[in-house]
């Protein structure tokens, strides 16, 4: 092919223009297509309010449920002497209590006679 | 070429954004969920502190702990003691407490008027290898007997000691009847104040087993008249008709104490629960379902603690209607039902079987006292009882009136009139602790029976 042909095949095509609504696409405000900001900051929010109902609960519970366990380690501690030596250990005595009890999930306090009999039949 | 990467980083935004919210919400309501339930426990719990109830069992452990001369001590460690010292071959029969207090069951029954009497022959021997067997365990228990009790300790897997404490009970009942076959009358009653102060180590609402044996003792044995006025003072002594009530307000302490270690994960040393909202994702240990079904219980429990603190019989009667009203109480399926536990323990608590055993057994000491002084003849009737023998005649937690009594040729009896209300006599009993097992008509009467020709 010589440049005449080449000249030819070229002569036969015309470029097409753009399409009609590219000029105002192009042209928008670009802030305006993602909009994404209300749903993110609809997330944060709930998310706050999540975390925040869940403290406010948490610090509710903690105002409530006070030193049981840590009462019932000073008393055995007490029984054991009452020094250095029988507080450490009547930590480390309730410490693995409760974790047995967390572990097994059984609740032994409240294990009755009537069930003591049930299990023996 | 920034302002594409800027389109893609926010619309990866509000995608995210978009799928996320869902979970949000969902997590958020629950947080709110748990938060209301939160405050009505939290205004629950502010209820039971500014009526002076215990809220944990902290200050329970610490009574029982602190004091060096806690008969606790003792009854614990001869309780683990039995249950470690079930001796030899534990099928032999009569080497271990269970089978022990077997070989005396006939005697029991034949005592309450439900058999015929047995063939005692053999029971020396029984009450012989007893006393040498077990004598460490009596000697743990009769010196606990003579110390005052501050309340259960903190610590141990409770449902041991408790069977440990029911070994102690049958050992116990079996040796008071021992003696009291064997003619050593005194020592019959030094064993039954050992047996009825035992008791002290077991909750009121679990004391079921009739476990003094004072109708051995006064049908086969003619105790001194000083070891009778001890056996009377110890009953007087342990008699607490509002034991009851105090139980099942510290029954409620024990549950709340639990609650705060395994439902809201607050540990020793730490009094916030766990930081990660992990219980309000649903699941059926949910938080709020959770609180929702505490508060539900100690909703209950506030309402039977009231009926709790009126006084006999308006308590048996207002806490039966209570229980038969809560007895269709629904909960989830799959879900513990806290009213119904409140219900069953309250009902426990009620219970007039034990008061009305203890009273128609001091009952039965006076009359004792009465026969010594007039020649082995029965009184007419309680009055002759008062003042000298008691001070007054002990009501019937079920009527509010005297407690019954009722003399025939070879008995005596002294009796509640039943939860049916009917007098019947006495003449069948229902046992202190009805189990499935046991045949006697519902509407039987309760008390105690003393055989008079057997000594």
């Amino acid at each position: 092919m010589d440049d005449e042909k080449v000249h030819e095949l070229l002569g036969r095509y015309r470029p097409v223009r753009p399409p009609a609504g590219l000029r105002a696409r192009a042209l928008a405000d670009p802030m305006r297509v993602p909009r994404s900001w209300p749903w993110a900051a609809a997330a944060a929010a709930l998310l706050a309010a999540t975390v925040g109902l869940h403290v406010a609960a948490n610090r509710a519970i903690g105002r409530i449920a006070p030193p049981a366990a840590m009462a019932a380690e000073e008393a055995l501690a007490a029984a054991m002497g009452g020094d250095d030596e029988a507080r450490e250990a009547a930590q480390l005595i309730a410490g693995e209590k409760t974790f047995r009890a967390w572990l097994s999930g059984v609740d032994d306090q409240a294990w009755t006679i009537e069930d003591e009999l049930n299990a023996v039949k | 070429m920034q302002s594409s990467e800027t389109f893609r980083v926010r619309s990866w935004v509000k995608r995210s954004a978009m799928v996320a919210l869902p979970v949000l919400i969902l997590l958020c309501g629950v947080a709110v969920w748990d938060y209301i339930e939160t405050r009505r426990l939290t205004r629950e719990i502010a209820a039971i502190q500014a009526r002076g109830e215990p809220i944990t069992t902290g200050p329970m452990h610490a009574r029982a702990y602190n004091k060096a001369d806690n008969a606790e001590y003792r009854y614990s460690a001869a309780g683990i003691l039995s249950l470690a010292n079930e001796i030899g071959d534990p099928t032999v029969e009569g080497r271990t407490a269970m089978s022990t207090y077997a070989r005396f069951t006939p005697v029991r029954m034949w005592l309450s008027g439900s058999q015929p009497r047995p063939a005692l022959a053999d029971t020396g021997d029984v009450t012989k290898t007893l006393l040498t067997e077990w004598r460490d365990i009596f000697s743990l228990v009769d010196r606990a007997a003579e110390q005052p009790y501050y309340g259960i300790a903190a610590g141990g897997e409770y449902n041991y000691r408790v069977a440990g404490l029911w070994n102690l009970m049958r050992l116990l009942s079996a040796r008071t009847i021992g003696f009291s076959l064997a003619g050593d009358a005194d020592a019959a009653v030094r064993s039954a104040i050992s047996s009825i102060r035992v008791r002290r180590a077991l909750r009121p609402s679990q004391r079921s087993l009739s476990v003094h044996e004072v109708p051995a003792v006064l049908s086969l044995s003619k105790p001194s008249e000083a070891a009778l006025e001890r056996l009377q003072t110890a009953l007087a002594e342990e008699e607490n008709p509002d034991g009851g009530t105090q139980d099942f307000i510290d029954a409620r302490a024990g549950l709340l104490n639990d609650a705060w270690l395994r439902l809201y994960r607050v540990a020793p040393g730490t009094q916030l629960p766990a930081p990660f909202p992990g219980e309000l994702l649903p699941s059926r240990q949910m938080r709020p379902l959770v609180t929702h079904e505490l508060v539900r219980a100690l909703r209950a429990w506030s309402e039977f603690s009231e009926i709790a603190r009126k006084p006999w019989p308006e308590r048996y009667r207002l806490g039966t209607e209570a229980v038969t009203r809560y007895a269709d109480e629904k909960s989830l399926p799959g879900r513990v039902n806290g009213v119904a536990i409140a219900a069953g323990m309250f009902y426990q608590t009620i219970r007039p079987d034990v008061l009305v055993h203890d009273r128609a057994s001091r009952i039965a000491v006076a009359v004792e006292r009465y026969r010594r002084a007039h020649a082995e003849a029965l009184p007419a009737d309680l009055k002759a009882l008062v003042p000298q023998y008691l001070a007054s005649i002990p009501e019937d937690p079920l009527t509010g009136q005297p407690l019954r009594y009722r003399a025939m040729p070879d008995a005596y009896v002294v009796y509640s009139v039943g939860p049916d209300g009917t007098d019947d006599g006495g003449t069948t009993l229902r046992p202190t602790s009805p189990s499935a097992r046991d045949t006697f008509p519902a509407d039987a009467d309760m008390g105690i029976r003393v055989v008079i020709d057997e000594r």
